[in-house]
């Protein structure tokens, strides 16, 4: 936890409640694991396509650190571009990780600066990740025989909260907001809501809602006789989404008395690990084209 | 007044209930400033740190004077003035805080007479506004509980992380002399607020509004550091990668010049 929080005893109360999400999955997520079966699975794509790319996993909250992987690939490589996993915009989850491969390229000597430093584009709107979540979705919906399109199912499509003094500088919120209306519209969903979830209990500012909570009660109250939520704000099933809106979710609707149902995360769903070929073949095409 | 052991044991059990409840605020605690400690620290994330604190150091002379004119009673003025005074640069070698501050800025990577021209982010902005705010509309104390306890009693946590942060980032000791001075004179000032205090904390009423100042500047503060933070991360991201890959947008940020240009602040009669 001292990779997100840091060391500072003010925030120690937040950090044991963090803990204790964890031990209740036993302790560890499988968020690296599900990254590498990502970046695995790109790479195979990208192989298939012609495109025989060494492909190395980084993190922001955990080793190796993205900075490092940067000098590291600077060994064999004069060429690189940086996917960034993170669906939605915004200063803390897409700058934050491109300010450490920044960081990596400070590190280097001029002779081991690389010819390309490309930043493959987002995918919040691309039609391979929207398949996928819709996906994930229908299963859900299925596991507790709910129909999407009928009014009597609520669809609750969640994304991290963020604090409002990041949004004022991003298109985080318009972007969450087009994910769900295409994922809406892909499963003729008719009655869905987006919320937010995972803000931290102790901040004292005001971050994006409404959140998860709110959001299933306003659905129970609107009529909806059972629930189906899926994280379309995250990539992978960590603690977050498993805790969050998993085991949090599940107790709210127990206590409402609605069926509910959490959709797995994107994790490595074919479409969506091809759309992240996708764009990797087009970045590459690009800058191929910039430099010829 | 004298006061009676009960009332100054009620009132000083309520300022320290306040300091813990300062000491566990999420502006105190925010995590930019926990990982200071953790995180690898360039000078850069400095230099675009001290252009957007550099504002508030450049105001804080300004609330204080305009509560002090406020104050009720010589005492308040007294703790006000002395505060002042180390502002004034009476303990820090003859130079006031903005000007030690711009020191600090240089050696972060600012050029003389660029201070104010950094774009700002709103919430730079609105941490200054809010001050302003709280020393010339709310009551006497809901300002002093803004500028005495929720200043001089975070800043002191806050600035031991942050220079935890500048050292690792190879910043020497007297580049950083604005931060550890702080570290020293707040606990002053600290000291000098707490006795200040005690004969305004008698009743509820009294108490709230401190309480309410405090909290109101606190949240400030939290969102400044989310600011900060977001500053940081784009500044950074837009160093040394291609244009147009950040995700955020310095569109309609005014700069300090530029606000100064636009604010006037007055203490004037009204009748």
């Amino acid at each position: 936890m001292n990779g997100i929080f840091g060391d500072n005893p003010a925030r120690r109360e937040r950090v044991d409640e963090v803990v204790e999400h964890y031990k209740h999955f036993g302790g560890f997520s499988k968020f690296n694991e599900i990254t590498q079966a990502q970046a695995e699975g790109v790479q195979a794509e990208l192989k298939k396509r012609g495109h025989d790319l060494k492909l190395t996993v980084g993190y922001d909250h955990w080793l190796p650190h993205i900075a490092d992987q940067v000098v590291k690939m600077a060994d064999d490589a004069d060429e690189f571009v940086t996917l960034v996993m993170a669906p939605h915009q915004s200063s803390i989850s897409w700058d934050a990780y491109l300010r450490r491969v920044s960081e990596g390229l400070e590190k280097l000597e001029a002779d081991k600066q690389p010819k390309w430093a490309g930043v493959v584009d987002p995918f919040w709107n691309k039609p391979g990740f929207i398949e996928a979540l819709a996906e994930r979705i229908q299963a859900a919906a299925d596991s507790i025989g709910a129909d999407l399109t009928n009014s009597a199912t609520g669809l609750v499509l969640s994304a991290h909260a963020v604090p409002l003094p990041v949004v004022k500088t991003s298109k985080y919120v318009e972007q969450i907001r087009e994910t769900a209306e295409l994922v809406a519209n892909k499963l003729n969903a008719a009655n869905w809501m987006v919320a937010y979830q995972s803000a931290p209990g102790d901040s004292k500012i005001e971050w994006t809602t409404p959140y998860l909570d709110r959001v299933i009660d306003e659905l129970k109250e609107g009529g909806a006789q059972k629930i189906v939520a899926a994280p379309v704000g995250f990539l992978c099933d960590n603690v977050e989404v498993l805790y969050d809106m998993g085991v949090e979710g599940q107790q709210k609707c127990d206590e409402l008395g609605v069926p509910f149902a959490a959709a797995e995360a994107v994790n490595t769903h074919p479409a969506f690990i091809k759309q992240l070929a996708d764009n990797v073949e087009a970045k590459l095409k690009e800058l191929a084209a910039a430099s010829a | 007044m004298a006061l009676t052991i009960e009332q100054e044991k009620e009132a000083r059990q309520f300022l320290a209930d306040l300091r813990e409840e300062i000491k566990n605020h999420a502006g105190v605690g925010h995590s930019i400033l926990g990982r200071m400690k953790t995180d690898p620290r360039s000078r850069f994330d400095f230099k675009v740190l001290a252009g957007q604190h550099f504002p508030l150091v450049g105001n804080f002379c300004a609330y204080m004077e305009l509560l002090l004119v406020n104050a009720p009673d010589s005492e308040a003025k007294c703790w006000l003035a002395k505060v002042l005074v180390d502002e004034y640069g009476e303990r820090s070698d003859g130079e006031d805080h903005a000007e030690h501050y711009k020191k600090f800025m240089h050696a972060a990577g600012i050029p003389e007479g660029e201070e104010d021209t950094i774009q700002l982010h709103p919430e730079v902005v609105n941490f200054i506004r809010e001050h302003y705010r709280v020393a010339t509309e709310e009551p006497f104390l809901v300002g002093l509980g803004a500028l005495g306890p929720g200043h001089e009693w975070s800043i002191p946590a806050m600035f031991e992380l942050a220079v935890a942060g500048l050292r690792k980032a190879g910043f020497s000791e007297e580049e950083i002399g604005y931060w550890t001075l702080h570290l020293e004179q707040d606990q002053d000032h600290g000291a000098w607020l707490e006795e200040a205090l005690v004969k305004y904390c008698l009743q509820p009423e009294a108490r709230e509004q401190i309480r309410r100042g405090a909290l109101l500047s606190l949240d400030a503060r939290e969102r400044f550091w989310w600011g900060i933070t977001d500053k940081i991360a784009s500044e950074t991201t837009k160093k040394n990668l291609p244009p147009g890959v950040t995700a955020t947008s310095t569109e309609g940020q005014l700069t300090l010049r530029e606000l100064r240009a636009k604010w006037h602040v007055q203490a004037r009669l009204v009748e």
